[in-house]
């Protein structure tokens, strides 16, 4: 390191001696050459925006919520009027989905049947929304006895089988929609609990947490900046998930015949109807069956969406 | 280990006592005289005889004291709608072929399920894993009932029946005619649930540093995923398939109704509608019983197939 | 003179991630030879895994890219022209990689014996039993008591720093003549870090392996390298041997370094050095000097244009624009060590 060998440095030639000014350490400039910094909900949705198939599929519902609420009040045919003379007829121009085999009008009794079925998507995955992250919440932040006990009573409520309680339900209480909610309900809300609880215990462990309380940050802005943003995510997408969940059970039930009973319908319903036409009628299987179907895969794309663009884990 | 599968057992026990209680004493206090009214179907002699052995004309502390002794000698109840006719008669006759379903519909599903998932894993943005995307997104979009329905319609006729079940005596030819379309309906939902559980869990335990050392060791792309990837991705698997038993037992009520399968998951649903109590008591009693004790078998397998959590066992319940 | 092993020329590679193509290497170039230790040492991100990885072919496309402008030849052969077979003879035989997490590095449901005779049986034609022994050996080696019966236990068995001992054992098992530690030390509590270190350096001079050691930790360099190449930025700043690195920095990131590691010799009450800012962001790699945002001695040359390399001596270099002559006559020092003010 001798004057010597510094001496043959590079060569080259247009440098001029204004260059060689001091600038120091410019703090200004070392943070701007980092990435804006984005929030991770400014995040999350920019990546749901730039996700095509689940933007499709939010239109897709809202288009499909839209058309049960207005179609019903627009459409000339009301859902229960029969027309004898023209049972099992398929498409026409007068009736776009076709009658079914007691000469109902399929297009309006789809729209009937679809506020049914989503009114039970909607109000089971709330209802399992607020028991499963008011247990979970509970159980994990008391933790000890309390967490052992709730906890134990989970495990047992798990391994009942959800068809089984929905069907005794439905005999003790009549079949119908309160008591298919009611058993639905009864059982759905413990995958949340436990993943919430597990949320909870983590975070009260988490070492970021520990930081926040060491620095003297209070419970109030603990919760609100770590604990219902870190949960927050995950209970959406288990919701998004749970909403779907709760329309095939439904539709499972009343294509038993134990779900929705006439004269009020469900997509389930008119499937169990529609199956016994199929053989000649497909007409009065397949309508009910796609709006079901396309409502699934919907909710289903939406949700893959939401993980996909909310999971803290699948994040990076 | 034994001190894990005894709590386990004991869990079944008490699960199983919850719901057979809260079943026998709803069952009882059905509205008005629904009970004993069903009951008129049958003859005198054997509508006392019935009475004298349940108790039923005692108070129902007693009647409950009564049903639980003979539960544990093993008599699950009488029929109060089909003379002489006990619920141990009905399983026996009637669960072998929910049983073979369950079991076909299972296997199919796992099979199916893991090697399109592995595959769709290793082949990212290949056609094959767009066609398991798709088939996991159809196959939870898509009832049982509708795609049974589609079959039926458009698969059966010719060669496959559209109804019909087989006996034990059956040719090969007869159980693959007879079982192939039910079994593939009741199979969609799990293929489509395990081939996605398969691609994330292939795609996560590729993402472990002992694959990239692996790798670092020479190992062949092939041996890798044999060695390496396999064990550790189907593993988790078996978590999954306990509740999705539980699927094949509900799809099975559909199944077995839309083929006319003589299975114990229609007769379970006829006895609802008809509204025998004494055989949906023992029925709903049977099937959580099989639920729970396939969800018990499932934990203790996982505990012997990985040995992380086997330790979490031994070392108490820290790993839950 | 040993001979040269390893040779990486202008290795180039980049990231393809949503946000945009991440320059993570940007043109790195070292020589190592048999028997010697060179070390890697950069803050996390300055590329100095990326460059390890891509020495053992483990960068992956289609997300990872190797610019085709680089080139990587060991033992006199190009190895980024190998073929699958070609790689794979090379891993685990001729190269082996130490990686930085002992807890995430081995297959939890494999016995440890299989995972480090899996790699003896793939490079060697020797019946089970020879292997066997062979891993015994490795274990007593690596000083892992009753090997024996460690044999057939689970990763979950071991503590950490005995999972490392097998990570290294698994490293050695087929007496491979390049070593890569990729912050072999960095995961473990500070005792045993000094017990991995000894053992690597045992084992080094036992075995005249070549090691690359990746660290952030000079304290680790000190005892173990021969030599040591500064990374920052994807770009290696200086280079030497550990002598001219420790004592004669050349490289005002070198330089603020070597200061921000505390030492006893200081003034109780000195406050300790920090290097404020934060490195670049890789996507949008900046048009000079990486380091030129943090550097306390950056002039307008360094935020327009890249610095080139100074030769010092036959081992040392460094890229940076104080050594231009028009720097020193326009701040009137002779050598730019004055600058950094060290002892």
């Amino acid at each position: 390191m001798t004057e010597q060998s510094t001496s043959q440095t590079i060569a080259v030639p247009e440098l001029s001696a204004d260059q060689f000014v001091r600038v120091g350490v410019d703090e200004q400039l070392s943070e701007q050459l980092q990435r804006p910094s984005i929030s991770y909900w400014q995040d999350g949705l920019r990546r749901l925006k730039k996700n095509r198939v689940a933007m499709l599929s939010l239109g897709l519902l809202a288009f499909i919520i839209l058309m049960c609420i207005f179609a019903p009040l627009l459409y000339p045919h009301p859902f229960d009027e029969q027309n004898i003379d023209m049972t099992n007829q398929g498409p026409t121009w007068q009736h776009i989905f076709g009658l079914d085999d007691l000469g109902r009008d399929i297009f309006a009794r789809i729209w009937i049947g679809g506020r049914v079925s989503l009114a039970i998507g909607v109000v089971g995955a709330l209802v399992s929304l607020l028991v499963g992250v008011l247990y979970g919440g509970i159980s994990g932040y008391f933790g000890g006895l309390v967490d052992d006990i709730m906890m134990r009573i989970v495990e047992i409520l798990v391994g009942i089988p959800y068809m089984v309680v929905v069907i005794i339900v439905s005999v003790f209480l009549g079949k119908g929609m309160t008591s298919l909610l009611l058993a639905l309900c009864m059982t759905s809300w413990t995958g949340l609990a436990r993943l919430v609880r597990g949320q909870v215990l983590q975070l009260k462990e988490s070492e970021y947490v520990m930081a926040a309380k060491v620095l003297g940050t209070s419970s109030y802005k603990i919760i609100t900046r770590h604990l219902i943003p870190n949960t927050m995510s995950l209970i959406i997408i288990n919701t998004t998930f749970s909403i779907p969940g709760f329309i095939f059970a439904e539709a499972f039930l009343s294509f038993l015949g134990m779900g929705i009973q006439p004269p009020l319908t469900s997509w389930g319903a008119m499937a169990s109807l529609g199956q016994q036409q199929m053989a000649y009628y497909p007409h009065e299987l397949i309508f009910p069956a796609l709006a079901l179907s396309v409502t699934m895969l919907a909710f289903n794309l939406l949700g893959d969406g939401l993980r996909d663009a909310f999971d803290p884990k699948l994040r990076q | 280990m034994l001190k894990y599968i005894l709590k386990k057992v004991g869990y079944l026990v008490v699960t199983l006592w919850i719901i057979l209680t809260a079943t026998f004493f709803m069952m009882y206090t059905m509205p008005g005289d629904a009970t004993q009214s069903s009951m008129k179907v049958l003859p005198e002699a054997v509508a006392a005889n019935l009475k004298a052995k349940w108790g039923l004309d005692k108070p129902v502390g007693e009647q409950y004291v009564i049903y639980l002794q003979n539960l544990l000698q093993g008599e699950l109840g009488e029929s109060y709608t089909t003379p002489g006719l006990t619920a141990n008669t009905i399983i026996e006759q009637r669960f072998p072929a929910s049983l073979q379903l369950g079991l076909q519909a299972v296997a199919l599903g796992l099979v199916l399920g893991i090697v399109l998932g592995i595959l769709a894993a290793l082949h990212r943005g290949h056609w094959i894993d767009f066609l398991t995307i798709f088939i996991a997104i159809l196959g939870v979009s898509i009832p049982s009932f509708v795609f049974a329905a589609l079959l039926q319609k458009y698969a059966a006729g010719g060669y496959f029946p559209i109804v019909g079940w087989v006996t034990s005596g059956s040719s090969l030819a007869d159980q693959f005619k007879y079982t192939a379309l039910p079994t593939l309906s009741a199979a969609i939902g799990g293929i489509a649930t395990y081939s996605r559980f398969m691609r994330s869990s292939v795609l996560d335990v590729l993402n472990n540093d002992y694959i990239l050392l692996a790798r670092s060791k020479g190992l062949s792309r092939f041996q890798i995923i044999r060695r390496h990837v396999m064990r550790n991705a189907i593993t988790p698997i078996i978590t999954i398939v306990a509740p999705q038993i539980a699927g094949v037992v509900t799809g099975s009520f559909v199944i077995e109704r839309m083929f006319s399968i003589p299975g114990l998951g229609r007769y379970y649903v006829d006895s609802v509608n008809g509204r025998d109590y004494p055989m949906i008591l023992a029925t709903t009693v049977f099937f959580s019983f099989i639920f729970i004790f396939c969800m018990v078998v499932m934990d203790i397998l996982y505990a012997l197939v990985d040995p992380r959590v086997r330790k979490g066992i031994i070392e108490g319940k820290k790993a839950r | 003179m040993t001979k040269q092993l390893l040779e990486v020329n202008n290795l180039r590679i980049s990231f393809h991630t949503y946000a945009g193509e991440v320059q993570a290497v940007r043109g790195v170039s070292f020589k190592v030879s048999e028997g010697e230790c060179m070390a890697i040492v950069g803050e996390s991100g300055s590329g100095k895994t990326v460059t390890s990885k891509a020495v053992l072919g483990l960068i992956e496309p289609p997300s990872g890219e190797v610019k085709a402008t680089s080139s990587i030849t060991f033992a006199g052969q190009e190895i980024l022209n190998f073929s699958d077979r070609q790689w794979r003879n090379y891993r685990g035989k001729d190269a082996a990689m130490i990686f930085q997490d002992p807890m995430t590095s081995l297959n939890p449901t494999m016995k440890i014996g299989r995972q480090i005779m899996e790699n003896i049986l793939l490079h060697n034609k020797i019946s089970r039993q020879e292997a066997r022994q062979r891993t015994v050996e490795l274990l007593q080696m690596v000083n892992i008591p009753n090997p024996e019966e460690r044999l057939t236990q689970y990763p979950y068995e071991f503590s950490g720093g005995m999972r490392q001992r097998v990570v290294i054992a698994i490293a050695l098992a087929c007496k491979p003549r390049l070593m890569i530690a990729d912050e072999p030390t960095t995961a473990l509590d500070v005792t045993i870090q000094a017990q991995i270190l000894q053992l690597l350096r045992n084992i080094q001079q036992q075995e005249h392996t070549a090691v690359i050691m990746i660290t952030h930790d000079l304290g680790v360099v000190a005892g173990m390298a021969d030599f040591i190449s500064v990374m920052y930025a994807g770009r290696i700043v200086e280079q030497g041997s550990v002598i001219e690195i420790f004592n004669h920095p050349q490289h005002p990131y070198t330089s603020a370094l070597l200061k921000a590691v505390p030492s006893l010799s200081q003034p109780n009450k000195a406050p300790l050095q920090i290097i404020p800012g934060t490195p670049p962001d890789m996507i949008a790699p900046p048009q000079g000097c990486g380091f030129a945002s943090r550097c306390q001695y950056c002039m307008k040359i360094c935020q327009q244009r890249d610095p080139a390399y100074t030769r010092l001596s036959d081992t040392h270099q460094a890229a940076c624009w104080l050594h231009e002559a028009q720097a020193r006559t326009a701040f009137g020092y002779q050598d730019v060590s004055e600058v950094f003010n060290h002892a």
